[in-house]
């Protein structure tokens, strides 16, 4: 077409014009037939352009033709056909799900408090970490556990050992609701071995630098009865058996307690008799939530009355009271924690305590900032005052305040020459229950951080 | 005359001859190609097609399977809350037609606010039978995983049901939240359960041989009566002996896992809407603020592998509201709930940092705690602050026009309706049941006044004619309509011709102070005839409220016609992202 253009071009300069021969005299004919021949051409491909761009729809009037945006959306479906994969999980959340499962069998083997567990042993500070096996029947012969059935049988048993040699092993047996009664009772008894308990001195004036440890065996076993007349309020006593001895600690860091001490001034420490001991308790418990409480509070009361099985020499009496409230301020997410306990030891003359059953201070729970057993005398006062606050729904902090003594005699427990301890703390939370707790406890003699799996009080 | 002159002469009309045909076919030939490619460009420009507006998606075209996909629950929320997808914001909804509405499809059916819905249907909600079939109900399981106690029946039809029980501390509450919720979301649109209040008698209920759960000490084995009487010894003496019991029918299709909000299912062909981009999605915050739907997550979600008139397609549900409303399921819903999400660092520092004496607003509320309602209440309620319990990509991807098509819909619940829906739930207290319906209309009216002035909040476009000359456009104002706003209004208009095939407009004239909500069709409107016949025209309307500065953002309404038929083919509202916290 263009050559023809041209040629029609070519020759309009007139130059050609003499020089065209013959039969070019008779172009202006071909020339309109070139024309319209080329017209025709053009129009041919308009339309054809024109219904290409149609091509998606039906032909027929232009009013009704393929041009849909529900076609355009469904050519999308289309395309896509062509390229379906099945979704897959990232490998994040492929992780998670095996973490997931993990935790599965991690629950299963810990808290699952049916059939053989998981334990820790349950051991003080400073045993390192505890490994064991557990075994545990709630409710036996019922499916349920309710508190409605009666005559539930529940069977606890673990045998545990610890990496600092600590070692553990116990059973208990419980029938509860006794003919549908809110009366229960409980037998139990129970072997350890503590080769490495902290001693310090007896009295307020012992050393931090005096510390020594000592090797505690006991075993003990015995019965309990206690009745639940109404929700919180607890009444009970029992009656147990115990053989402890004492011997030499084997914490390779620190000497053994007998030679630091004249181990003739240490009462119970040359000899270590059987004993009885007779109890008796009355608590009343309204927290709100026991395992992580913003109000009401809790007071208990105990008696305890040892009497010596063998050389008539370590009688005695103890008195602890226990009491803890919790007020908002002014809502639950504000609460001042109180706290106060009191451990009274008391014996006939010519009679002692024996330090392993003396009360003391110091550690995770009774005066923070201070070793465990920093302080460990016949009679012990403890006041704690904390101001928690919910920064997060599933974290306290806290600010702590601990105060105690001990004393040899009950009428030196005052509040005078208290020892303090002070810090702050994060305490990790469910809605119910406390997870984990991390204070940052100082004192006079010390910084220590605490990472527990208990609440404080 | 010479015999040159003659040539000359001769040459002169060839010359005029090729300038009157062979210029033209030049340019014909020059342009023939960029023509046709013009043509196909003008079909990608074009601003509206001859099917516009739709009102249907067909998303549910044969799918032979899909893979059973199941979320993560703990990975959904470390991904919202710590590994937010990179996608961007600002951007637009993709499902809506050219009026901004939300076409019918897998996802969505347009009901309340689109077509008349009387109370008597809002009441019977999704429900296709009365509840389970009088007769025989058989145990066949229990299903594990949850937190409400739970189990399965089959019915005298054959129709399987979830039973759910309210936790005993707590009668009605969750019941109560998920029948309120289950009429109101279906009113709205989205595909729900069949829910149902039924009052059972334990010893009524048979069950079936070899039907199994794992029981409370973990292990697995068959269901027997003892089991039955254990699972309701906590209602029996409180009841009469028959307990009041959720029945949830069983959605049919095969389960094939839940729909996160964000991207699209890889394996769906129809699903090619990226999910933060459906605007039913994203409204859903204004719904679930209305109702404290703080678990709106991708977990209580449903995809279900449904079958219908021969083809089977993925179709999409919401799930579980037992924690909508006051509940939290087996509690009280929890006071941050709405609140603050699970993870919100700023927040936690300040708590931290000011020793508590930094006390979030939400702590401060007092509830009027009813055993059946929980803890909902209105007056600290904030609409724009509400949040659910960890970011959702399609919240906070909402944008004004999405918010006022979630208010809007919402504006249509009436007090009646919402009367009505309550009572569904059958709360034994009368005062619980009035403090609940004053609630809802409270939050109603909070969701609606805020979201449907986020934006010019002009409706109800309609072609009509008056005492002008000619055709008019009419329209509304949702705001001043439901007292979002005082009458103080003034609008103004500017027309435009629209070239639908090249997708130009061109003004015409200047913008016209209107002296109400109408204004009159300029005949010299309309744009050139498309390739369909119709001719477009479009007003771009403001409004002056001095409250809201931001409606002097023009609503884009387009009009065509085709002869003497007119229609409003496309709305567009302004988009800028409202004021409301996000992270």
């Amino acid at each position: 077409m263009l050559k023809l253009l041209k040629l029609c071009l070519h020759k309009e300069d007139g130059v050609g014009v003499k020089s065209v021969p013959r039969r070019t005299v008779v172009c202006p004919g071909r020339f309109l037939f070139t024309l319209i021949f080329v017209e025709l051409i053009g129009l041919a491909c308009l339309s054809s352009s024109y219904l290409l761009a149609q091509s998606d729809g039906e032909s027929g009037q232009v009013e009704e033709t393929t041009v849909s945006r529900a076609l355009d959306i469904q050519k999308e479906r289309q395309a896509k056909v062509t390229i379906l994969v099945p979704p897959e999980k990232g490998s994040v959340e492929k992780g998670l799900n095996k973490m997931e499962q993990g935790m599965g069998y991690f629950n299963a083997v810990m808290g699952s408090f049916h059939g053989f567990h998981y334990t820790t042993g349950g051991f003080p500070a400073g045993a390192g970490w505890g490994y064991g096996l557990g075994f545990t029947q709630n409710a036996i012969g019922h499916r349920y556990e309710g508190s409605k059935l009666a005559n539930l049988i529940d069977f606890d048993s673990a045998a545990a050992y610890s990496t600092r040699d600590y070692y553990r092993v116990g059973a208990s047996v419980r029938m509860r609701n006794i003919a549908g009664s809110p009366l229960s009772i409980g037998v139990a008894a129970e072997g350890i071995e503590f080769p490495e308990e902290d001693f310090f001195g007896l009295g307020p004036d012992s050393n931090e630098s005096d510390r020594s440890d000592y090797l505690l065996r006991s075993l003990h076993g015995g019965a309990d009865i206690w009745l639940e007349p109404v929700k919180g309020l607890r009444l009970g006593g029992g009656a147990h058996y115990l053989s402890p001895s004492i011997g030499s600690g084997r914490d390779p860091r620190y000497p053994t307690a007998e030679k630091v001490f004249d181990s003739r001034e240490i009462p119970g420490w040359q000899v270590q008799p059987d004993f009885f001991r007779y109890d008796g308790y009355v608590d009343f418990d309204f927290r709100d939530k026991p395992m992580n409480p913003r109000s009401g509070g809790y007071y208990g009361a105990r008696f305890s009355n040892y009497r010596d099985r063998e050389f008539n020499r370590y009688d005695f009496r103890q008195w602890t009271f226990d009491g803890s409230q919790y007020i908002q301020l002014p809502n639950q997410y504000r609460v001042l924690a109180l706290r106060a306990n009191v451990v009274m030891s008391d014996s006939d003359t010519g009679f002692e305590v024996p330090f392993y059953y003396m009360p003391d201070l110091g550690g995770a729970i009774r005066l923070r900032g201070f070793r465990e057993y920093r302080f460990r005398d016949e009679n012990a006062l403890l006041l704690s005052a904390e101001y928690r606050w919910e920064a997060w729904w599933a974290m306290d902090m806290a600010l702590f305040v601990d105060a105690g003594k001990v004393a040899h005699r009950k009428a030196d427990i005052d509040f005078s020459n208290l020892e303090y301890g002070y810090g702050v703390g994060l305490r990790f939370h469910s809605s119910k229950a406390l997870v984990a707790r991390l204070d940052f406890a100082f004192s006079k003699e010390r910084f220590i951080p605490l990472l527990r799996f208990e609440h404080v009080f | 005359m010479s015999s040159n002159r003659i040539k000359e002469n001769h040459t002169e009309r060839l010359w005029r001859l090729r300038m009157v045909f062979g210029m033209p076919v030049l340019l014909l030939l020059v342009s023939v190609q960029p023509l046709a490619q013009r043509t196909e460009n003008m079909q990608e420009s074009r601003r509206f097609y001859p099917d516009d507006p739709l009102w249907e998606d067909n998303d549910m075209m044969h799918v032979p399977s899909v893979k059973v996909f199941e979320l993560e629950k703990q990975y959904d929320f470390l991904e919202n809350t710590f590994l937010a997808p990179d996608l961007p914001y600002g951007t637009e909804a993709l499902n809506t037609n050219t009026l901004g509405e939300v076409p019918d499809s897998a996802w969505w059916t347009n009901r309340i606010g689109v077509r008349e819905m009387s109370i008597t249907e809002i009441v019977r909600g999704p429900d296709t039978v009365d509840g389970p079939a009088p007769g025989k109900w058989t145990i066949i399981g229990r299903p594990e995983g949850g937190i409400t106690p739970k189990f399965t029946i089959k019915d005298a039809r054959g129709d399987t049901y979830i039973f759910k029980l309210d936790p005993p501390h707590m009668l009605e509450l969750p019941s109560s939240a998920e029948m309120v919720s289950t009429k109101i979301f279906h009113a709205l649109g989205f595909n729900v359960a069949q829910d149902f209040l039924v009052w059972v008698k334990p010893e009524d209920l048979e069950i079936k041989p070899g039907a199994t759960w794992k029981d409370a000490k973990g292990k697995r084995r068959e269901i027997d009566r003892e089991d039955v009487d254990y699972w309701f010894q906590e209602y029996v003496g409180r009841t009469n002996g028959q307990v009041r019991v959720l029945a949830s029918k069983f959605i049919p299709g095969k389960p094939v896992g839940e729909y996160k909000h964000y991207g699209t299912r890889p394996d769906d062909p129809n699903d090619v809407i990226p999910h933060e981009r459906r605007r039913e999605l994203r409204a859903m915050r204004v719904f679930a603020a209305w109702l404290n739907h703080d678990d709106s997550r991708a977990l209580n979600t449903f995809d279900t592998f449904y079958e219908e008139d021969g083809r089977t397609f993925i179709k999409h549900f919401l799930l579980d509201f037992g924690s909508n409303l006051g509940s939290g399921s087996t509690n009280f819903q929890e006071p941050r709930a709405g609140n603050e999400y699970y993870w919100q660092p700023g927040q936690i520092i300040r708590g931290i940092a000011s020793l508590g004496i930094y006390q979030r607003g939400w702590m401060k509320v007092r509830y009027q705690e009813y055993p059946s309602i929980g803890r909902y209440e209105s007056d600290f309620f904030d609409p724009a602050k509400w949040k659910p319990e960890y970011p959702n990509p399609a919240f906070d991807r909402m944008d004004a026009a999405d918010a006022f098509w979630g208010a809007k819909l919402v504006s249509n619940f009436t007090d009646e309706m919402i009367d009505a829906i309550v009572s569904t739930a059958r709360l034994s207290d009368p005062k619980a049941e009035a403090y609940l319906i004053e609630t809802i209309k409270k939050r109603r009216d909070k969701c609606v006044h805020w979201w449907i002035s986020r934006t010019n909040p002009l409706d109800e476009f309609k072609i009509g004619t008056s005492s002008n000359p000619g055709p008019t456009l009419t329209f509304e104002n949702a705001a001043i309509r439901t007292g979002a706003a005082s009458p103080k209004a003034a609008y103004a208009v500017t027309w435009y011709r629209l070239d639908n095939l090249g997708n130009q407009e061109e003004a015409v004239g200047e913008q016209l102070r209107l002296a109400g909500p109408e204004a009159a069709i300029p005949e010299g409107s309309w744009g050139p005839e498309d390739d369909a016949g119709y001719r477009y025209s479009v007003a771009r309307i403001s409004s002056f409220h001095p409250d809201f500065p931001n409606w002097q953002e023009p609503v884009v309404v387009s009009l065509r016609r085709r002869g003497e038929k007119l229609e409003i083919v496309g709305i567009e509202r302004p988009r800028k992202t409202p004021t409301y916290a996000r992270r």
